[in-house]
């Protein structure tokens, strides 16, 4: 098992080189000059030279690349240009925060997509199931930032019941945290929870229909047992591979729910950072976004091992 | 014949379900909408009325108006241009250009597919959302860059999906009998093997186009899609953010109008799936 985690990790390697090198490319093809950005209005001809030659702009592409990459890869990230912090610290402040909310989300969702996915799969078209149904159906089609506005507003402006766009670390006390962390992460979730309500409906229709449940019926077990032992558990196994590719969404929602909460994610650094045009924090924020993505996916794959030994023969 | 009979079959299954019935007819009403904007907005998107900001609906103003005096209604009739216009031409661009792809990565294999489908993964290991905003931090933001933010990212899940048909159907014996026949590549393409790939793109086509209005809406909402004043469902709702304790309707209808616009479009699109093929779930 060991051997196999490995191979898969190593095999991440060649994405990553990958990923960099798009990113390394996007900020290339940003039209302007970077000199000209960083110098303002110091900019004289010579001075502009001496940059280009510090940041090693004269070396070959090729180059400029392998010394870029040398500095992602050992942490050497940059300045930001509009507050001079060093990038990777500003990213390892707001990396929990990020990490915390997705969490929350992803748990969010599937606390209550395995319950309504069975009661809508015990009695498909009955009343209940044309019930969730619907509402996933409309949870599905609402977008972050809608849903998001009108919580912020009935929960939080209206009824003052909770904190609007503020935000208390977890060391400020766990029950602070949460109250904080309940809107945007019930904002981010919605919309999976109700996907994954759905997929689970659809896996358990087909997994009822096999003859291994008429065997545990036949052997008198109750209802329950059957229907939350032995149903339950192959149905989730497709849906962990979903999840995975859930999670790509989840990122890009983060990225909403951040900015509308002001929460101080790596999302909402990624778009202060592009709006203000503060380029090295935006590479870190895409490189950020995007390995974790990787990893993410990498997770689900040996979950999805263990739940599914088939899978290692193969 | 056997073409008409399919879309047929199609047609006839969809029809049935009350759900896509009820998918197509907002699809087509909000199409409708958004392309006699013109006609059917009382007044023009960026028409401010003297004296009548902040008005809540009314007879006259069903929607309210902004902060600059502006119709809501109006605004939202015309923000349905930008958002079908964007969700529709991204993805039925995505998917001229990531069909040949795909047809040409799965019929020749070999080099031409490794190095298709590299950068085809490559570009599947961003989330969806990151790489569009990627693309619009090159290109400077307006909604004609966003959709073509869109049609690059989802040119590769179309290649993906059409290379995996092609290589299903491509050792079929009537693949190798034409080519036997002496049939120009291009002619199996069109003829023999492009109308295998038309029913599973439909749907995908369906289903992203609720995405890319949605990408649309929100990389609007972020500041880097379409820029006020043009009206844009997403732009509007985060302007109207500020205010929206005080002046709820501002956000209310432009959100109800994605809300309602994706829901037709995820509709028709789960129905669609289901009458094409019923095992394409999930």
């Amino acid at each position: 098992m060991l051997r196999f985690i490995l191979r898969r990790l190593l095999a991440l390697i060649p994405t990553f080189v990958g990923i960099t090198l798009v990113v390394f490319i996007m900020i290339r093809a940003i039209p302007g000059d970077p000199i000209l950005t960083i110098l303002a209005e110091d900019y004289s001809e010579e001075l502009a030279q001496e940059y280009r030659q510090k940041m090693g702009l004269d070396r070959p592409v090729v180059v400029q690349y392998l010394i870029w990459l040398k500095g992602m890869v050992t942490g050497d990230w940059g300045n930001s240009l509009i507050s001079q912090e060093p990038v990777i610290r500003e990213v390892a402040k707001r990396l929990p925060v990020t990490l915390e909310l997705l969490v929350l989300a992803l748990a969010f969702a599937v606390v209550f997509s395995v319950p309504f996915g069975v009661i809508s799969a015990v009695k498909p078209n009955s009343m209940p199931d044309h019930t969730l149904m619907t509402v996933s159906m409309l949870g599905i089609s609402l977008p972050e930032f809608f849903l998001g506005a009108l919580l912020l507003i009935v929960f939080a402006l209206k009824l003052q019941w909770l904190p609007a766009t503020s935000f208390v670390p977890l060391s400020g006390g766990l029950f602070e945290n949460l109250r904080h962390m309940l809107l945007p992460a019930v904002t981010l979730g919605s919309a999976r929870m109700a996907m994954f309500t759905r997929l689970i409906r659809n896996s358990m229709l087909e997994v009822v229909r096999q003859d291994y449940i008429d065997t545990a019926r036949a052997k008198g077990l109750s209802e329950w047992l059957v229907i939350n032992k032995h149903a339950l558990k192959n149905a989730l196994v497709p849906t962990v591979t979903v999840i995975g590719l859930q999670i790509g969404y989840l990122i890009g929602g983060a990225i909403i729910v951040e900015s509308l909460f002001a929460l101080p994610g790596i999302g909402s650094l990624g778009i202060d950072s592009i709006l203000q045009r503060d380029y090295p924090v935006v590479q870190a924020f895409v490189i950020v976004s995007a390995t974790g993505f990787l990893l993410a996916n990498f997770a689900v794959d040996i979950v999805y091992t263990f739940l599914d030994p088939r899978i290692r023969v193969r | 014949m056997e073409k008409r009979s399919m879309f047929g079959i199609v047609f006839r299954r969809l029809v049935r379900r009350k759900t896509a019935v009820f998918g197509l007819l907002v699809f087509f009403l909000m199409v409708l909408v958004a392309f006699l904007a013109d006609l059917i907005a009382p007044y023009g998107p960026n028409e401010m009325l003297e004296g009548m900001q902040y008005r809540p609906p009314s007879f006259a103003h069903p929607m309210g108006t902004d902060m600059l005096g502006r119709d809501v209604l109006s605004r939202v009739i015309h923000g349905a241009r930008v958002s079908l216009g964007v969700g529709i031409v991204s993805m039925v661009a995505a998917s001229l250009v990531g069909i040949p792809l795909g047809i040409i990565s799965g019929y020749y294999r070999r080099w031409v597919d490794q190095i298709l489908m590299r950068v085809v993964d490559l570009m599947l290991a961003f989330p969806v959302f990151l790489l569009a905003i990627m693309i619009m931090v090159v290109l400077s933001p307006s909604a004609s860059n966003v959709a073509v933010a869109l049609t690059i990212v989802y040119i590769p899940r179309y290649a993906r999906l059409v290379r995996g048909v092609v290589l299903s159907i491509r050792e079929n014996e009537y693949i190798e009998a034409v080519r036997a026949l002496g049939i120009r590549p291009w002619r199996i393409f069109l003829f023999h093997i492009l109308p295998n790939c038309i029913a599973p793109v439909m749907v995908l086509v369906t289903i992203s186009v609720g995405v890319a209005i949605i990408a649309e809406a929100s990389l609007s909402f972020l500041g880097m899609g379409t820029q006020p004043p043009t009206p844009s469902w997403g732009s509007d709702l985060r302007e109207a953010l500020t205010t929206m304790e005080l002046n709820p309707w501002l956000g209310i209808f432009p959100g109800l109008a994605i809300l309602l616009t994706v829901l037709g479009v995820n509709l028709l699109g789960d129905g669609l799936r289901d009458a094409i093929d019923p095992r394409l779930k999930q």
